[in-house]
């Protein structure tokens, strides 16, 4: 009876797990597919992955592949490095307008994607930009801050006062102190929101759709387009292999981890 | 000079940014001009910095088919931005000289900051004063554009002299300064990102261009999605008839309920499991998580399209049902309405369970066990400890994690359409379609549809978070 007890918890997670990856594995088994866009199943070959290295053949994955490498770079630096300051500055705010600011920031978080997309669009039509790599880079920059607000904002508020009042007692600027003693302190919020405004960046498909002119195609835009007609497995191998950076990056921080052993992570 | 050094000494950082970013502006007048003026050939003039700029306009400007109206050349502006220049480098270099007293930096830095914005003024003018406007249409450039990407040094000296200004104003301002300041620029940027296109989006709904100019009043859109037209649609296997955009929003909250139950059903015991885990054996769990998250990392449609390759004729599970001999003839299941819808809601579930569990998992984890105990030792069974205790504790992460699921799934139209093959109108999709459509009505329509969406789901946030105030919580990832 005991032995079950654990059993069954084990189990339902060994199935959820095949179901979350069941069609990962798919994916993957058909990036060694030696037929073009199609179901069947033609042999096995590791051409997918040659050609990816050979560079550019026309296809157009590698040049959309840094373009989104860059616009996510890009938007979570410039995100996240703009949550920071606004955070701050949000924290020493009166409280009537913090509470203000903040229901606005979470208003755009719980807007589905497709209207933010077409809000920035109906913007830069306004302002009279046109659709160019300018407004794909700024729309995801609007579309990061907030998540990146909403992941560092926390953190500031759990940031001792007195310690930066101390700090400037000692004598240090304000610069220093946001050096110094601020930045380290909020650094997990800072990487949570890198992380995550990254990964918003490179996976979005709608606010790019609606805000960039047609010589540029992101990776997500470039899938759609491909899913309809059949994909081309050079993208399914190019996944593998972005999947499997993931992975290893994962376990190796896990590692990490594991070795710094957390004596105490009590709160 | 000692004393000048120990002064040189003392000087806040951002003086120097305001001493690097005048001698820059300095600098970055005379090597572009200097080569403009060596390198004059009538119709063909290009500097140093030219070849650094961007690909696309360098190669235009280099092929010489570019002409560039030196004649017209501002000359004015041009003595103006020196004088400018040399004004703003003399005042911060001699900074160290007015340092002890506070009115007098008040001074300096705020002369400073109108020479810059002079010199940057001047720059664009003489700059626009350069560039022909046959030069621009012939080329399809826009003149802000060229303007900006003209040089190398010109790009350059713009993020420059925005640092500089900065430099000023923080100095100026740090007299009497707090964090505050760094909260103004974001309230600038909502009201431009946020409340702007919100307004613009219900203005475009209900006005339109006038054939005189301005605008007037239209219900247009309003009229086209509200309009009589019934259609013929089979939902659960029933035949009914219904308004045409009430059908497939009825079809886009199916599949969004559905997504949101499943994700609930089957992410909660994940979230409940490793969470207990986590607390019995630190780290465990958490590790485990990572497992669960990972295929966000991967790409949605990619995993859609795998499904189907999963599912289709000639697909992985054909073939191996057909190896192993349970059936003769393929299945068509995406063919088939009832397996393809449910089968559309079990790729979706797939899709969004990571963001059910990531909140469910840390509110559980945090969860006090302490409070179970106390239930059961006061005679309460598991269910009831479960229903009573456990769930009502963890409502802020179903919440957050219904937000994280249900909003996203009403508008997200990939998956039913790479799945279907485009034969699933979903509410997202016809949105788009309108949006892009040529037609300024369809375009309203479109604006209107997204404005009903947006308060649908404001709505539903606003009874949600009614529900508990501590939602969002659990948003972390």
């Amino acid at each position: 009876m005991r032995f079950a007890k654990k059993l069954i918890p084990n189990i339902y997670l060994a199935l959820i797990l095949v179901f979350i990856y069941l069609p990962i594995a798919v994916l993957i088994i058909y990036s060694f597919n030696s037929l073009p866009k199609s179901f069947i199943w033609g042999g096995f070959t590791l051409d997918n992955y040659k050609s990816l290295f050979k560079g550019s053949d026309g296809s157009g994955i590698l040049e959309s592949l840094i373009e989104t490498l860059k616009v996510a770079s890009i938007a979570a630096v410039a995100s996240t490095a703009f949550g920071v300051l606004s955070s701050l500055g949000l924290a020493y705010l009166n409280k009537k307008l913090q509470g203000l600011a903040m229901t606005m920031t979470y208003v755009p978080n719980v807007m589905p994607d497709l209207v933010t997309g077409i809000s920035f669009m109906l913007l830069f039509s306004f302002l009279g930009v046109q659709k160019s790599e300018f407004t794909l880079i700024m729309s995801h920059i609007a579309l990061c801050v907030p998540f990146a607000i909403l992941s560092i904002s926390p953190k500031i508020k759990q940031l001792d006062k007195s310690l930066t009042e101390a700090a400037m007692d000692l004598g240090a600027t304000r610069f220093q102190t946001l050096r110094l003693v601020i930045i380290p302190e909020i650094m997990p919020g800072i990487l949570s929101s890198a992380l995550l405004t990254f990964t918003l960046s490179i996976d979005d498909y709608l606010i790019s759709n609606f805000n960039v002119d047609s010589s540029i195609q992101t990776l997500p835009m470039m899938i759609y387009s491909m899913a309809k007609l059949g994909v081309n497995p050079k993208m399914n191998a190019l996944t593998t292999l972005m999947f499997g950076a993931v992975l290893i990056l994962m376990v190796l921080s896990n590692l990490s981890s594991f070795k710094k052993a957390k004596p105490d992570k009590k709160k | 000079m000692t004393e000048l050094k120990a002064r040189i000494k003392v000087m806040p950082v951002h003086a120097f940014v305001m001493v690097f970013a005048a001698l820059y502006s300095f600098i970055s007048i005379f090597i572009p001009m200097f080569e403009l003026f060596v390198q004059y050939v009538p119709y063909r003039t290009y500097s140093l910095f030219t070849l650094l700029l961007d690909p696309k306009v360098s190669k235009v400007l280099r092929s010489g088919t570019v002409e560039i109206n030196f004649q017209t050349f501002a000359a004015w502006a041009f003595v103006i931005t020196i004088v400018l220049a040399v004004a703003a480098l003399t005042l911060s270099l001699s900074y160290p000289f007015y340092y002890n007293s506070s009115n007098k930096r008040k001074i300096g830095y705020l002369s400073v900051l109108v020479l810059f914005v002079g010199r940057g003024v001047a720059h664009v003018v003489t700059l626009s004063n350069m560039i022909s406007e046959k030069m621009v249409t012939d080329n399809g450039l826009t003149p802000q554009k060229l303007y900006v990407a003209q040089t190398f040094a010109g790009n350059l000296m713009v993020i420059v002299l925005g640092i500089g200004v900065a430099a000023c104003l923080y100095g100026a301002l740090n007299l009497k300064m707090n964090y505050k300041i760094f909260a103004y620029p974001y309230l600038v940027w909502i009201v431009i990102f946020t409340i702007l296109p919100l307004i613009l989006i219900l203005f475009r709904a209900f006005f339109k261009k006038a054939a005189g100019g301005g605008y007037e009043f239209t219900t247009a859109g309003f009229n086209v999605l509200f309009q009589n037209k019934t259609v013929q649609t089979r939902f659960y296997g029933f035949d009914v008839t219904l308004q045409e955009y009430f059908s497939i929003f009825l079809r886009s909250l199916d599949y969004a309920l559905w997504t949101t139950i499943g994700c609930l059903f089957l992410g909660y015991p994940v979230s409940y499991i490793l969470a207990k885990r986590s607390k019995a054996k630190r780290q465990s769990g958490s590790r485990l998580l990572m497992l669960f998250v990972l295929p966000m990392w991967m790409n949605t449609m990619l995993r859609t399209y795998a499904w189907r390759a999963f599912f289709s004729e000639t697909g992985v599970l054909n073939t191996v049902l057909q190896q192993w001999g349970a059936i003769d003839a393929p299945i068509l299941f995406l063919k088939n309405e009832m397996l393809a819808d449910v089968i559309t809601k079990l790729v979706m579930t797939n899709d969004f369970l990571p963001f059910m569990i990531l909140p469910l998992y840390s509110v559980l984890v945090k969860l006090d066990d302490s409070l179970s105990e106390a239930a059961y030792d006061l005679g309460a069974t598991k269910l009831q400890t479960f229903t009573r205790v456990i769930f009502p504790l963890s409502l802020p992460g179903v919440i957050s994690g219904i937000q994280m699921v249900f909003m996203p799934s009403l508008t997200f139209y990939m998956i039913p359409d790479i799945l279907n093959e485009g034969s699933k109108t979903t509410i997202g999709n016809t949105v788009q379609n309108f949006i892009l459509n040529e037609s300024t009505t369809y375009n309203q329509a479109g604006n209107v549809l997204s404005l009903l969406l947006l308060i649908f789901v404001l709505i539903t946030m606003g009874i949600l978070r009614g529900q508990d105030k501590e939602a969002g919580g659990g948003m972390a990832l």
